[in-house]
């Protein structure tokens, strides 16, 4: 998994980390202290202390600071040490700092990359998901490794968002799925979708958004003449080699008791996706999500 | 199959059991040192200690002691007789023997968070410590060089409720003894009795490397609490630790001086982690 940890993982929905809360993720096998000051932006670090190793992640967050559960050492957002309550009066050494990790906000959801700086998140597939009207729905997580997951959710057969998409209420997607393949390239896959009652004239359109790490994004887009698009995206997040986070999010509605609506049934659908993820046996057809 | 210890673990005395728990219907089946263990009090009162392989089978006798309310034994040859308390022998004295908690880490991590000074304000919050009186003052730690145990002495510390049996806050009095690696007693001004000191002391059984049974017991001057207060409190005192502890990582000791960043307030924590090195143990430590 090493060659990942330059590359950037959703770890947590941005709404799932109010300001003033501390959170543990894992990701790629690293325990990772996810904080959010009273004013600021996340910060993903080491979640240890270099004090004496304490969960930074069992923390209270006090202003733009993060101060430890054990000794009360406190850290700006620069994760730098600025006050050592057992010795009130000294500055504590520009040497006593905790491991950061390039962190960053988009569509809806928390990014992280383990190794090199903060820089090259344009660049990468999860920039492109990038939208000013995301709606976090729920993360799920699932026993099983990220290469088999993505095998399940996107693989030759069926990509499960696009049905979710079909009935997602009140966002003009009632309608059935009547044919798939694959894009040449194995990027992407198409899918023929009709309105119930109506002639063919709309696809989905699967993208394997974010090659690196391998279709850890993907992407489900509606492409319909008379709406705009509308999107469903499932970013992947490998916990370990045996668990999987799986982050959904759309597209708010502007509404906020639509985008209410949205996220409950996306949540429920999301608790059926993890059944049908973790039992590899079931057979597909008896998967519907949105009953 | 047991992997080969160093003395410096094996040859210390370990609790396995409080004296009142191991009783003749009530054997103890345990581990040490992550081997096998069975402590049985026969009907006449006589206590054998045994080591056993996994599928349950005698190994060896081991020796066996009953002192301060508890069952001790050693997997090695203590060069030492098992180190006196005479503060037992003293009158006016209650024993609370507080039970045992089991904490997922090693001895050491519980030792150093038994020694330390500067957690009180934020993990026994309002009871041990509270804010803004944080600043540790300068204290002393020193290994023994006659008796080669670690005292930590001339600490202070401002406690809301230092003891069950405190009647507010006080500025209170601490020393510490660390008799051998894996065993902890304090000291501290008793509420009960003007110029005296009470004692609490931890007794963690090392199940396995991050796995520890922890004997805990106090003997204070005190004629108010009932046994259930004091008991109450040190059991909630121990329960706030062990999230901590827990939680630190790694779970094992780290003894590289770079290892992890201490401050002046850690002289005693700096001091173990040394003698521990010197004396060459191994067991729960990275």
């Amino acid at each position: 998994m090493s060659e990942t940890r330059q590359d950037w993982h959703a770890v947590a929905g941005m709404s799932d980390l109010p300001a003033g809360t501390a959170r543990a993720v894992t990701l790629l096998g690293e325990d990772i202290a996810l904080w959010r000051g009273e004013s600021g932006s996340a910060q993903a670090w080491r979640n240890q202390c270099p004090h004496r190793g304490m969960r930074l992640s069992f923390g209270q967050v006090r202003g733009d600071r993060l101060s430890c559960r054990y000794h009360g050492w406190q850290f700006d957002t620069a994760a730098q040490c600025k006050f050592m309550p057992a010795h009130r009066k000294i500055s504590p050494p520009a040497s006593v700092c905790v491991p950061s990790y390039g962190c960053r906000e988009s569509g809806g959801l928390i990014w992280i990359r383990l190794a090199g700086d903060g820089d090259g998140f344009e660049d990468t597939a999860a920039a492109g998901d990038t939208q000013a009207d995301a709606l976090f729905c729920k993360s799920i997580f699932v026993d099983g490794s990220l290469e088999t997951l993505a095998d399940r959710l996107v693989g030759a057969y069926f990509p499960p968002a696009s049905r979710a998409l079909e009935a997602m209420p009140g966002a003009g997607f009632e309608g059935e799925v009547l044919d798939h393949g694959r894009g040449a390239d194995e990027s992407h896959a198409v899918v023929a979708w009709r309105r119930r009652g109506r002639e063919p004239e709309e696809a989905f359109s699967t993208s394997y958004h974010g090659m690196r790490p391998a279709r850890s994004v993907i992407r489900v887009v509606a492409k319909t003449e008379d709406e705009p698009p509308e999107a469903l995206m499932l970013a992947l997040q490998a916990m370990t080699e045996r668990r999987t986070g799986v982050h959904l999010a759309t597209q708010s509605s502007g509404n906020d008791e639509t985008d209410r609506q949205r996220r409950l049934y996306f949540g429920r659908w999301a608790r059926r996706l993890r059944w049908f993820l973790e039992h590899p046996e079931a057979p597909f057809d008896g998967f519907r999500p949105w009953t | 199959m047991s992997k080969d210890l160093e003395p410096a673990a094996l040859d210390q005395w370990y609790v396995i059991e409080s004296s009142e728990d191991l009783r003749s219907d009530q054997p103890r089946r345990t581990r040490l040192l992550g081997r096998p263990i069975l402590g049985e009090r026969s009907a006449s009162g006589t206590v054998t200690i045994e080591e056993r392989t996994e599928e349950g089978e005698t190994l060896r006798k081991l020796p066996c002691l009953e002192r301060y309310g508890y069952v001790w034994t050693t997997l090695g040859a203590p060069v030492k007789p098992l180190f006196d308390m005479p503060e037992f022998e003293e009158d006016g004295r209650r024993l609370v023997v507080c039970g045992v908690l089991t904490v997922r880490t090693s001895p050491g991590r519980i030792v150093e968070n038994f020694l330390d000074l500067s957690h009180f304000p934020f993990v026994h919050t309002d009871i041990l410590g509270a804010e803004p009186m944080t600043e540790v003052t300068p204290y002393k730690a020193k290994l023994d060089e006659s008796s080669g145990e670690l005292w930590v002495t001339e600490c202070g510390f401002y406690q809301p409720q230092a003891m069950a049996a405190s009647s507010g806050a006080a500025q209170v009095d601490y020393l510490y003894r660390v008799p051998q690696p894996y065993a902890a007693v304090l000291y501290k001004s008793s509420p009960g009795k003007a110029g005296a000191f009470d004692l609490i002391g931890i007794f963690p059984q090392p199940l396995e490397e991050t796995l520890c049974d922890v004997h805990c017991f106090m003997l204070v001057y005190d004629d108010v609490s009932s046994y259930e207060g004091m008991l109450q409190w040190q059991q909630g005192i121990f329960l706030q630790d062990r999230i901590i502890l827990e939680n630190q990582r790694p779970a094992r000791l780290p003894l590289d001086p770079k290892a992890e960043l201490p401050s002046r307030a850690d002289t005693s924590a700096i001091q173990y982690r040394r003698w521990l090195k010197n004396l060459g143990v191994e067991f729960g430590v990275a």
